[in-house]
C-alpha cells in the first residue's frame, strides 16, 4: 500500500521520480532535494564507506594475484587426482562414451541432409539442372547423400529452370529428383539412365578421376 | 586407458557399426532384421558393402514395401558377386577395385554378356580402373550396339590413353546419331568422330537394327562435372 503525499510536497516526489527539473521546484523543498542528492551520491560512491586507499590497495594485491584460466586449467590438470567410480557408474559412463563414439562414426544418420563435404582435391563441383516451370519444389537425392528422402533443395532461376551444385566424389552416382516432395523422376538431361531394381529408372553421373584404391 | 581400449574395439568392428548405424534407423525393424544375414554373407564375400547399403537405402527412401527391399539388395549381391569373378578377384585374393565390381554388376543389368566384362578386363593392364568404361558399355549394348563391337571400341580407347572423362560424352553423342536415324555401329561412329577420338582401326560390324523400346534419353547434354 503507497503512502499518501501531502499536496505540497508533490513536487518533490515528482523531482526524485525525474519527472520535474531541480528549477521548477518550490524553494522551501529545494534544500530536502539537496539533502537527497548528497546521501545518494555518498551511497553511489562506496557503500561500505570504506577509504579510498585502503580499497585500492586491496585491488592491487588483488589484480597481482590473478591466475589465468589456461594457467588454472593446466595445473589441474598436472595435478594428480583419485577418480573414484562404482562398478555400475563405470558401466554407465562406458556405455556412454560407446554410445557418443558410434554416433559420431555413424554421421549423418538423422536431420536435414547435408551436402557432401565442399570440393576438394578428390571431388568435383558438379551442377544438376531441371527444367520443371510447373513446380513448386525441386530436389535431388542419390548415393552421394546417402538417399537422403528430403534431398538436397534446388534453387529456382524463377524462368522455371531449376539448380543445384553438389561436390562428387569421382566415381558412377545414381541420383533421381524429387518434384514437388511426392512425384520422383529421373533426370531427362541424364544421359544414361538404369533400373533401379524398384521397377523405376535412376539417372547416372559418372565423375571421372577416380583413383584406384 | 579406457580411450585406448575403446577405439581399439571400434576399430576391429567399426565398418560394422558404421554400416549399421544407418539402416537401422531408416528401415523397419522387419526389413533390417531380413537384410543383416544377406549384408553379413556380403561382408564374407568382401563384396562392396557401400552398394548394398545404398540399395536399402534407396529403396528407403523410395518407400518400397520391405519384401521389396529385400529382393533388391539380395539380387545386387548376387550381381556383384557374380560381377567380381568375372573381374577376376576372389575374397581370399587380390581384389578388383569396389567401383570396378560395381561398375560390372550394372554393366550386366544392362544386358552386356559376362564374357564381354571378363574379356574387357583381360585386355586392359590390371592397374586400369574399369568402372567408367564398363558404364560406358553398359550404356552403349543399351542402345544397341553389339557389345563385342562396343567392348573392341573401348578397348582400344583405353589402350590409346583416351582419359575417362572423354569416355563419359560418347553415350550422349550416340544419342544424337540415333535420332537422326543412323543405325547403332555407324551411330557410334559418329560419336567417336564428333567428340574427336579417334575411331580404332577395323571393320565396324553394323550390328543388328535397334529393338524399338524405350527412346534414347533426352536433350544431348548430361548433367556435366565442371
Amino acid at each position: 500500500m503507497k503512502n499518501p503525499m501531502p499536496p505540497e510536497r508533490e513536487p518533490l516526489s515528482r523531482y526524485l521520480d525525474g519527472e520535474l527539473d531541480y528549477a521548477a521546484l518550490p524553494d522551501d523543498l529545494k534544500s530536502e532535494a539537496d539533502r537527497f542528492e548528497r546521501i545518494v551520491r555518498a551511497l553511489r560512491d562506496d557503500p561500505y564507506g570504506t577509504p579510498r586507499n585502503v580499497r585500492d590497495a586491496v585491488m592491487t594485491r588483488v589484480r597481482a594475484a590473478t591466475v589465468s584460466p589456461w594457467r588454472r586449467a593446466w595445473q589441474w590438470a598436472r595435478t594428480p587426482k583419485t577418480l573414484r567410480l562404482s562398478p555400475l557408474t563405470g558401466a554407465l559412463a562406458l556405455a556412454a562414451a560407446l554410445a557418443i563414439l558410434v554416433v559420431a562414426r555413424s554421421g549423418n544418420v538423422a536431420g536435414s541432409p547435408e551436402l557432401p563435404e565442399p570440393a576438394g582435391a578428390q571431388r568435383a563441383t558438379t551442377r544438376f539442372v531441371l527444367v520443371a516451370p510447373q513446380a513448386g519444389t525441386v530436389a535431388i537425392t542419390g548415393d552421394f547423400v546417402n538417399w537422403d528422402p528430403q534431398g538436397v533443395p534446388l534453387r529456382s532461376r524463377g524462368d522455371g529452370v531449376w539448380t543445384v551444385d553438389v561436390p562428387l566424389e569421382p566415381g558412377v552416382h545414381h541420383y533421381v529428383f524429387i518434384v514437388d516432395g511426392t512425384k520422383w523422376q529421373p533426370d531427362p538431361n541424364a544421359a544414361m539412365q538404369v533400373d533401379d531394381g524398384f521397377g523405376q529408372r535412376n539417372s547416372v553421373i559418372v565423375v571421372p578421376g577416380a583413383t584406384r584404391s | 586407458m579406457l580411450a585406448l581400449a575403446l577405439s581399439l574395439a571400434l576399430g576391429a568392428s567399426g565398418l560394422a557399426l558404421q554400416d549399421t548405424a544407418t539402416l537401422r534407423q531408416r528401415l523397419d525393424p522387419g526389413t533390417y532384421a531380413a537384410l543383416l544375414p544377406v549384408m553379413e554373407a556380403a561382408r564374407r564375400d568382401a563384396l562392396p558393402l557401400r552398394a548394398l547399403e545404398a540399395k536399402a537405402l534407396e529403396g528407403a527412401a523410395k518407400r518400397r514395401p520391405g519384401v521389396e527391399i529385400v529382393a533388391a539388395v539380395t539380387q545386387l549381391a548376387a550381381d556383384l558377386k557374380a560381377a567380381r569373378e568375372l573381374l577376376g578377384g576372389s575374397a581370399a585374393g587380390p581384389r578388383p577395385a569396389d567401383g570396378d565390381v560395381v561398375a560390372a554388376a550394372e554393366a550386366l543389368r544392362r544386358g552386356v554378356p559376362p564374357q564381354e566384362i571378363a574379356e574387357l578386363r583381360r585386355a586392359t593392364p590390371p592397374a586400369t580402373q574399369l568402372d567408367v568404361p564398363l558404364v560406358v558399355l553398359g550404356a552403349l549394348v543399351e542402345r544397341g550396339i553389339p557389345a563385342a563391337e562396343a567392348r573392341r571400341v573401348l578397348e582400344h580407347l583405353l589402350a590409346a590413353g583416351v582419359p575417362a572423362g572423354r569416355l563419359v560424352d560418347i553415350p550422349a553423342r550416340v544419342d544424337i546419331a540415333l535420332r537422326v536415324g543412323a543405325p547403332p555401329v555407324p551411330a557410334l561412329h559418329s560419336a567417336l568422330q564428333g567428340l574427336g577420338i579417334p575411331v580404332p582401326p577395323g571393320k565396324l560390324r553394323p550390328g543388328p537394327p535397334r529393338k524399338p523400346g524405350r527412346p534414347p534419353p533426352g536433350p544431348p547434354e548430361p548433367a556435366m562435372a565442371r
